[in-house]
């Protein structure tokens, strides 16, 4: 009888030190290890597979962080930050260095980390690896109240608090998290911000174009009861002004967000080659798809007469209206972007990839100028051209004849008045001009 | 795999009751006897469980897992030993991707009855148990046309729980066990880490 007591007494206590020696699981021991992670991973053909995906930088997967990313659960945001737990990662250990997420939250936390990871890589090869501060902040499964748009199947860029916030992804298609143009398109906005929007905050004002990116935080901090702006429907017929000062706000507004639209899905092709990307998350988004070739982007009279329609809603709801228009821009501009980009492959005989980045980086370039121009437009309540982009990529890069007549094109199609290039010099710096001058288009502002 | 868990836990208990009988040393072989008139070994075998474990879900909740459950033991004095065998899965995702967890584990439970009351056609007792056992994980990952499964390693988990039983008498040992206890497990993996859960079995005893 003693005997058997004092079997179950050790027996419980072997228990006990099992429990006080077992707090961690093994996914939590990869600190300064390069680990393989089986997750949705583009393959060298461009399609996406099951595959093993290298990772590293981690501290944890448990707690799932590391170098490039640090995940909040459901967060909150506390002065500019984001706050709240993170989720715990569950992995299964499959070998000394593999590991497979065993739900679909610790998938999408390996998948944003590895993709930011490579990101940040590409970042430091196009010369902006200074740009973002490292780990990023990614919120996952962020709970929104309001419309099922925002709730739902969307991820957005945040530049108040300088993070990613992506809200449950509940549709048939590829999960945003493991959507790597998604991924790449939603970084972009953040290298945007920086470039363009921050350096010209006071210009372009507090509230609509603070943030820039057309998906994202003014209805988001709605959703989420926190104060983004004081706009709001009450408000719009208040406001000082009148409907040509407003349409021309909105006018920069539209340009502003479609060419961060845009460039964001040029990106996400940038980094992944796939002109499909969004439709694959997205199927009925097909006006996305950056396939279609396109030789022109919207012209200024269009975008005019569509600001000065939503004018007349008021601020609030104005800005609501042009939503839709800043897409169209922006798919247009990625189009002409990536058909130019298939060209200079071909004149310079590069590989897709090496094409790619190559344009980024003069994309990128121009960036920090197109800001000053647009600010500078609506400093002086004067009206950016659309078109304004092509011609400095056109100035201030050394392209071929043929890489300068596609722009030129670009500009004819889009303005309806006919461009040419022309060798300035004995130096191969090409510059197009109009052949034939026309009046010019009266602003919203000239026409009252 | 799972016949294998079962096999493993079944070997471990039986081999546990083999060893019992030397428990009693051989010059008090008169109370031995005496003893063997008085407890009766009792097998049972646990077919209806509730068993409610809470576990970490793909939303970071603790949610009841509801795992399957079912046991056999031997009940010998006031001592009992029961071994069980569990699973249970977890899927998250859409129809694009998805993830589905699978849960399995075997554990030998010891249990000392410590205080019992016993009539005619009912027994009541409260016990305290402890259990050692293997569990596995599996993972099978699924994205559109492609589906890998993943297994991870046999690993130990420990136990440790509270509990009530109410015995029926039909006979001098058939009868009906009903039972409920509040149950810790520990394992590496397990999150959080113990698992807190539950248990309400209706056996058999004969």
């Amino acid at each position: 009888m003693k005997r058997v007591f004092r079997v179950m007494i050790l027996t419980i206590l072997a228990i006990s030190g099992l429990v006080g020696c077992s707090g961690k699981p093994e996914s939590d021991a990869v600190e300064g290890r390069t680990v393989k992670v089986r997750l949705p991973w583009q393959n060298e053909q461009g399609e996406m597979k099951l595959q093993l995906v290298e990772i590293s930088g981690l501290t944890s997967l448990y707690e799932m962080g590391g170098k490039f990313a640090r995940f909040f659960f459901a967060p909150g945001i506390a002065n500019g930050h984001l706050t709240g737990k993170g989720p715990k990662g569950r992995f299964l250990k499959i070998t000394d260095n593999e590991y497979v997420p065993q739900n679909e939250i610790s998938q999408s936390m390996a998948s944003i980390y590895a993709h930011l990871e490579r990101l940040a890589a590409l970042d430091a090869k196009l010369g902006v690896g200074d740009v973002n501060a490292w780990p990023r902040d990614v919120g996952v499964n962020v709970q929104v109240s309001g419309e099922s748009f925002l709730r739902q199947n969307n991820a957005f860029y945040d530049g108040n608090t300088d993070a990613f916030f992506f809200v449950p992804f509940k549709a048939k298609g590829l999960p945003i998290a493991v959507n790597p143009g998604v991924i790449a398109h939603e970084h972009f906005h953040s290298l945007f911000f920086k470039i363009v929007v921050k350096p010209n905050e006071k210009v372009l004002g507090p509230s609509v174009m603070r943030n820039g990116s057309n998906h994202d935080a003014a209805e988001y901090y709605h959703a989420m009861d926190l104060k983004f702006h004081e706009e709001n429907e009450a408000t719009d017929s208040q406001k000082p002004g009148t409907v040509s000062e407003l349409a021309l706000k909105f006018y920069h507004v539209a340009l502003l967000r479609g060419l961060n639209e845009g460039l964001a899905d040029f990106w996400g092709w940038v980094y992944t080659g796939d002109e499909q990307f969004v439709l694959h998350s997205f199927p009925t988004e097909k006006q996305r798809s950056l396939k279609p070739p396109s030789q022109d982007v919207l012209n200024r009279k269009t975008i005019e007469v569509n600001a000065q329609s939503a004018a007349k809603f008021g601020e609030y709801s104005g800005e609501k209206r042009i939503r839709s228009l800043a897409y169209i821009i922006g798919t247009q501009y990625a189009r002409v972007f990536k058909q130019f980009t298939e060209l200079y492959q071909k004149e310079h005989e590069l590989s897709a990839r090496e094409a790619r980045e190559k344009v980024a980086v003069m994309i990128l370039k121009e960036l920090s100028q197109f800001g000053q121009d647009l600010s500078s437009a609506i400093a002086n309540s004067d009206t950016y051209e659309p078109t304004q982009i092509f011609h400095r990529l056109v100035d201030n890069n050394e392209l071929t004849k043929t890489e300068c007549e596609f722009f030129s094109d670009v500009v004819t199609y889009t303005t309806g008045t006919s461009y040419s290039c022309t060798q300035q010099g004995n130096a191969w710096i090409i510059k197009f001009y109009p052949e034939v001058t026309t009046s010019e288009v009266a602003s919203p502002a000239e026409q009252k | 795999m799972k016949f294998s868990i079962i096999a493993f836990v079944l070997f471990v208990s039986s081999f546990s009751f083999a060893q019992s009988p030397t428990v009693v040393p051989e010059k008090n072989e008169t109370r031995t006897k005496l003893l063997k008139a008085e407890s009766p070994l009792y097998t049972r075998l646990y077919l209806l469980n509730i068993d409610v474990r809470y576990d970490r879900d793909n939303d970071q909740q603790l949610s009841n897992r509801s795992p399957f459950h079912i046991a056999m033991g031997f009940k010998k004095s006031v001592y009992a030993a029961v071994v069980e065998y569990t699973n249970f899965s977890e899927e998250s995702g859409n129809a694009s991707s998805s993830v589905k967890r699978t849960h399995q584990e075997g554990v030998l439970w010891g249990r000392w009855h410590a205080v019992e009351f016993k009539g005619a056609r009912h027994q009541f007792s409260f016990y305290g148990a402890g259990g050692l056992g293997l569990y596995q994980e599996e993972v099978t990952t699924t994205f559109l046309t492609d589906e890998v499964k993943d297994s991870g390693d046999f690993k130990m988990l420990g136990a440790a729980a509270i509990g009530g039983e109410w015995t029926i008498l039909f006979g001098r040992k058939f009868g009906l066990v009903v039972n409920g206890e509040l149950r810790l497990l520990a394992g590496s993996d397990f999150e959080p880490n113990p698992n807190f859960g539950g248990l309400v079995g209706l056996g058999l005893q004969f």
